[in-house]
């Protein structure tokens, strides 16, 4: 099914938003939808979805569970590819490519558009290993080199004067929250563009949560970051746009404080009000 | 800025040539895996083939065919052969039954105890310690049948088994007497005094526990002709099926779930009754797997067949006697193919292939009656 | 039903219960025990010299003591083979044969000048008064010589030299007949004696010595037998006596004595303490019996060589504790009486690690294709069905497809070889495999796939560089397992790889060459073996060996196990 949907997304369509759609507003969109859609089988998980992430911006977004936020999140790398009932309609674009292009480079599409899941999922290695992981794949490359990228990156992550010393012991025995920054140190070494994050604090305790929120705030500007989260304070904390999804729709998308301060819709006003969620 | 940011993005589209190629590799990757995944099946359908091509040849001749269902004259000569099978078939069912006899009441019980009665830490203990006896080689079993059990049956046979039966039966029976002599009760006098019932009570168990201690009593003077025969070989593998059912079976009772029990034992049921009437029904499809797979390893099973059951081509008489040696198609097959295939082709060589397809055709009924019970306990 | 009962029967099924583990405990141990005791017996032993002696005379290995251990027996022996020696051999009896000789020229000169009586009692009417006196005098004239012969006999039997006075007695019934014929010529001479009286005369005066020559010849050589039968046990017990003896022998087995203290008490009680003697039983057919050779030689020197056996058994035989780690290492020798079992190892290895080498990639990839791309559909689960159905496939069909299909008709060897049996063993243990590799796979989190392919790993980059070391102890428990099936495993290469008899393999000979293996040389050795007593001590060895290797493999993974599982829980 997935093969078919892929064959209707003609070459003239991959180039549509080149020429035609220049940067609304003047503003640089790195990831944009258009009319968006994904089905699982004959569950339509996202309906006609339209948001951007603006270039060097933190966009977050929120919404109950099962509203299909994840999911939209995890088409922008196609992350969802593993599924096999999932399919898509619409446009997805990634710098005036569509991202859903029969014949685009899914491998070399992941490492520019980077990801940081719900749980720390550090492999059972070291940590040097861990942040070496995606360099690595890339082809071979020079000691000396990669123990820079391993340092900027965990630096970057704010977790170098942390780990320093014991850059070879085992990733798993660090905390939740150490955890979760290595995750990011290590989406951050293969030197993505687009860093989006699925709920990256829902398994930490709040002071870790906080230092997560902190980088996020220090990475926003050099990377284009877009945060899945259930906690509305949180997308209020860190982001620049906020994208409110409610039963696989998009209800409403806008600048954060507009949307949190003077919500259009009535939905998302009952939803940051609290009334359902 | 942004003009350089589009070139970049446009590398991800790959060109149609590198496209089709990491298609091409993709599809040629996954069809080798697909081709050594497919090396069971090949060996399957190999094995069926093989086999019955080669016994096809006795299939073939009808007198052959009959004689070998009907008749117990086994004479793989050269000249005038007989291949009477019957009394090796037999053989196979008298050990199979007999080693099942054994083997399934002990191994559910001891799955019970380890799943519900023992602390789990206990039973974490002693799990390893049985799957050690799976994983003994059927040779030295075989080894243990013939050179320790057999001369022991054969020189102590009577007072070992009597004694087996005196002490694992009179406690067994006196057991028994007790739902009978209370269904007795209910029948006979409700509502009389106390004595009369106590009385009858002793009675009953006093009459169900002398059954054992007769029975005991009455094989204490057997002679046993042979160390070797169908009670030796039943109970050495009956020993190599218990783990199987022991470890199939306890898995299917740990799986049944805590709130069963405990919604059994809330209403006031004791253990026993949870067990027996809860569990065990619950976990009826787990339990019939591992009885079918236990049943799998018995029949399918040469060494200890051939060291432990005497070999011998008679159907004993009585027809229940395990005392008497026997024979079964797997020690058949292994101890003639040596000679048979010295003149490749001939009828002998033919009709141990033949038995092969009896005993392959059996084993897959078995396996696919247990994948069916099994994909039936996991549809529900 | 009352509420006591039901109690009475909830305690009783759990005592009932506890008895079946229990009755499994004991099982186990009853099983085990006599393996791991007799087993160990076969490196750990009581020795004696002749283990030494065969250790350093055929595989050139000197155990410490070994020469004044040699002396000392050798001192103790002597004495024996001395009177051996003197029993059967006597020096002694040049003048005896003089003496028998002499008298025998005097009966036999008796008879001449006693022509006269002779001729009388021929002469007298009455048939059976006349046979008497003729007796009577062939009594009295050969008594002095019949006495001699029997002196002769008697005192060899009471004080050795009975082969000399067998070898004289014969001589004696050889030429006895000529002599007294002569002495009859001369009494024909005399007289002239009808025919009847001739023959007469002849079955009286010949048969009458030659038939106590004959009494007296059976029982030496009826002693003889009995000696032969004792001298034959103690051959059995030390070794032939000298080494011209030795190089007479073939077999190693007579070359030494025996090796091990139990056997050694074993020969001594059944082939020395009792001898079988040649008897004639009331029907009058010939029977062997067993007597007991004390009751049986009681008063003659035979009698003090047992006793002397019975007291310096321990220095004739040298008993010592040993351990011989040979017994894993060292060759065959003489159907495994002595020696160790090396190839039964070393093959068993090679069809293990074979089977392994070749099911091991082939079900890991297998159990990738399941876990990784495998999308549900009928061809999936025909192939999954196809893995049960292998795994209930019957060891000993395996084995006759590998004849039939990978001898028979592929020919990847001429005969037997360990490939083939390897390949048969590969097949069974797959299904195995692929299992154990599918539920490691299974086990390992999503989050480590959608984190490598989320860092631009491609898909198989991302098996082999993270799902695959994840899963990696999961799946060499599995292998381990089936590893130690394979190793136990004998159905499967009866037909397709085993052979009794046969030296240890070189590498390169296992894709042509049949192999001893430990599974089917236990089976071999206790069925077929035509000594299946002398080497019990084997049998235990290699059973005790290959549980040893089979459960070492097991433990190996129920460790890797439980390590994954303190990780896990971690």
């Amino acid at each position: 099914m997935m093969e078919k949907n892929k064959m209707k997304i003609s070459e003239k369509t991959a180039f549509k938003t080149d020429d035609k759609d220049p940067p609304k507003n003047g503003k640089d969109y790195v990831v944009a939808a258009r009319d968006f859609s994904v089905y699982y089988g004959n569950f339509h998980a996202v309906k006609n979805a339209n948001v951007s992430f603006e270039r060097g911006k933190v966009t977050a977004i929120i919404g109950p569970s099962g509203c299909g936020k994840s999911t939209f999140l995890r088409c922008v790398n196609r992350m969802n590819d593993l599924v096999d009932s999932c399919r898509t309609s619409g446009e997805l674009i990634f710098d005036g490519i569509n991202i859903y292009h029969p014949r685009l480079d899914i491998v070399e599409l992941r490492r520019r558009i980077g990801m940081v899941f719900q749980r720390p999922n550090p492999f059972p290695k070291s940590i040097y290993d861990n942040i070496a992981y995606g360099p690595r794949l890339a082809g071979s490359i020079k000691k000396s080199e990669l123990d820079g990228i391993v340092e900027t990156s965990l630096r970057r992550a704010a977790l170098w004067d942390e780990v320093k010393d014991r850059l070879n012991s085992n990733a798993l025995g660090l905390s939740g929250g150490q955890q979760q920054r290595l995750c990011i140190a290590r989406a951050l070494a293969v030197r993505p563009e687009v860093l989006l994050m699925d709920e990256p604090c829902s398994a930490l305790d709040p002071k870790s949560t906080s230092r997560i929120e902190d980088l996020i705030d220090e990475l926003s500007g050099e990377y284009t970051i877009a945060i899945v989260t259930h906690n509305m304070q949180q997308a209020a904390r860190v982001s620049h746009y906020t994208a409110f999804f409610y039963e696989g729709s998009l209800i409403e998308f806008g600048k954060t404080e507009t949307l949190f301060t003077s919500p259009q819709k009535q939905a998302t006003n009952d939803y940051i009000t609290g009334r359902f969620g | 800025m942004n003009k350089t940011h589009k070139d970049r993005a446009k590398e991800l589209i790959m060109d149609r040539h590198n496209s089709a190629r990491k298609a091409f590799m993709g599809w040629l990757g996954r069809s080798v895996l697909l081709c050594i995944t497919a090396v069971p099946t090949l060996a399957i359908v190999f094995i069926l083939f093989f086999i019955l091509k080669e016994s096809m040849p006795f299939f073939d001749n009808l007198g052959y065919v009959k004689e070998f269902f009907t008749s117990t004259n086994w004479a793989p000569s050269k000249e005038a052969p007989h291949f009477g099978a019957l009394s090796i078939f037999y053989g196979t069912a008298m050990v199979t039954i007999g080693s099942c006899a054994i083997a399934v009441p002990l191994g559910i019980t001891v799955a019970v105890c380890l799943s519900e009665i023992v602390s789990p830490r206990i039973a974490q203990t002693f799990k390893p310690i049985i799957e050690l006896l799976a994983a003994i080689p059927s040779v030295a079993y075989g080894f243990f049948a013939l050179v320790v059990f057999a001369p022991i049956l054969q020189n102590h046979g009577g007072a070992l088994i009597s004694s087996v039966i005196i002490v694992a039966g009179i406690p067994l029976a006196a057991l028994a007497s007790m739902p009978a002599s209370e269904i007795a009760i209910g029948r006979l006098f409700k509502g009389a005094k106390q004595t009369p019932k106590t009385i009858l009570r002793w009675g009953f168990a006093i009459a169900f526990a002398a059954i054992p201690l007769w029975a005991g009593f009455s094989v204490f003077s057997i002679e046993i002709n042979s160390g070797t025969n169908a009670l030796n070989a039943s109970i050495i593998l009956a020993i190599m099926a218990i783990p199987t059912i022991v470890s199939i079976s306890q898995d299917a009772l740990s799986a049944v779930g805590r709130d069963m029990r405990e919604g059994s034992l809330a209403l006031g049921s004791t253990r026993f009754e949870t067990i027996v009437k809860v569990m065990l029904p619950c976990a009826k499809s787990g339990i019939a797997v591992a009885v079918i797979l236990g049943f799998m390893r018995v029949i399918g099973e040469t060494m200890v067949v051939w060291m432990a059951s005497g070999n011998s081509l008679k159907i004993p008489e009585p027809f229940y006697n395990f005392f008497e040696p026997v024979r079964t198609l797997t020690a058949t097959i292994a101890g003639e193919m040596g000679e048979a295939d010295q003149s490749t082709g001939s009828a002998r060589y033919h009709v141990l292939f033949a038995m092969s397809f009896c005993l392959l055709m059996t084993g897959m009924l078995m396996n696919a009656a247990s994948q069916w019970i099994g994909s039936k306990k996991s549809g529900k | 039903m009352k509420t006591s009962t039901r109690k009475v029967l909830d305690k009783s099924f759990t005592l009932t219960s506890y008895a079946s583990l229990a009755l499994m405990c004991l099982v186990i141990v009853l099983f085990l025990a006599p393996i791991i005791v007799n087993g160990i017996g076969a490196v750990v032993f009581r020795a004696t010299v002749e283990h030494d002696k065969f250790l350093y005379e055929t595989l050139g290995r000197e155990s410490s003591g070994y020469r004044e251990e040699l002396e000392k027996s050798n001192a103790a022996r002597k004495p024996l083979y001395e009177m051996m020696a003197h029993f059967e051999k006597s020096d002694n009896y040049g003048h005896l044969v003089e003496k028998i000789n002499a008298a025998r020229a005097q009966c036999l000169s008796k008879l001449e000048s006693e022509a006269d009586i002779i001729f009388a009692a021929l002469d007298i009417e009455d048939s059976r008064e006349r046979l008497e006196k003729v007796r009577a005098i062939a009594d009295a004239a050969w008594s002095p010589y019949i006495n001699e012969i029997s002196a002769l006999a008697d005192d060899s039997l009471h004080n050795g030299g009975t082969l000399s006075a067998a070898e004289i007695l014969k001589k004696q019934s050889n030429s006895l007949p000529g002599a007294a014929k002569l002495a009859l010529n001369s009494l024909y001479e005399k007289k002239k004696l009808s025919f009847q009286q001739k023959s007469m005369l002849r079955r009286n005066f010949t048969s009458f010595p030659m038939s106590a020559l004959a009494q007296n010849l059976e029982k030496l050589e009826q002693a003889n037998a009995a000696y032969n039968s004792f001298k034959k046990g103690v051959a059995e017990l030390l070794g032939p006596s000298t080494a011209a003896e030795k190089e007479k022998l073939n077999l190693l087995r007579q070359k030494y004595g025996q090796p091990r203290e139990n056997l050694a008490r074993d020969v001594f009680e059944q082939s020395v303490l009792h001898i079988s003697v040649a008897e004639k039983d009331a029907e009058g057919r010939d029977v062997v019996r067993k007597v007991e050779s004390a009751e049986y030689f009681k008063g003659t020197p035979v009698e003090e060589m047992i006793s002397y056996m019975q007291k310096n058994m321990p220095q004739m035989m040298q008993y010592h504790w040993t351990v011989y780690l040979g017994f894993f290492f060292d060759n065959p020798y003489d159907s495994n009486i002595f020696g160790g079992i090396w190839p039964m190892i070393l093959g068993t290895f090679y069809l293990t690690v074979g089977a392994m080498l070749i099911a091991a990639p082939l079900g890991v990839i297998a159990a990738i294709y399941f876990s990784e791309y495998a999308k549900p559909g009928r061809l999936v689960s025909l192939l999954r069905m196809c893995v049960g159905t292998l795994a209930g496939v019957p060891s000993i069909v395996f084995g006759l497809f590998g004849l039939s299909f990978l001898i028979n008709t592929l020919r990847v060897s001429e005969s037997k070889s360990v490939l083939a049996g390897a390949i048969t063993l590969a097949l069974l243990i797959l299904p195995t495999i692929i299992k154990a590799s599918e539920e490691a796979l299974k086990s390992v989190p999503n989050s480590f796939r959608e984190a490598a392919l989320g860092l631009g790993a491609g898909k198989w980059k991302s098996i082999y560089s993270v799902i695959l070391p994840s899963a990696l102890p999961g799946m060499l428990t599995g292998i381990i397992i089936s590893m130690g099936r394979a190793a136990g495993e004998t159905a499967p290469i009866i037909f397709t790889a085993a052979t009794s008899t046969g030296a240890a393999l070189a590498v390169w000979e296992v894709f042509t060459q049949a192999t001893p293996a430990l599974p089917w040389n236990i089976y071999n050795m206790c069925s077929e073996h035509e000594m299946a007593d002398k080497v019990q001590h084997v049998q235990y060895g290699m059973v005790l060996t290959l549980i040893a290797i089979v459960l070492t493999l097991n433990m190996v993974a129920i460790l890797i196990r439980a390590k994954i599982q303190k990780k896990l829980k971690n």
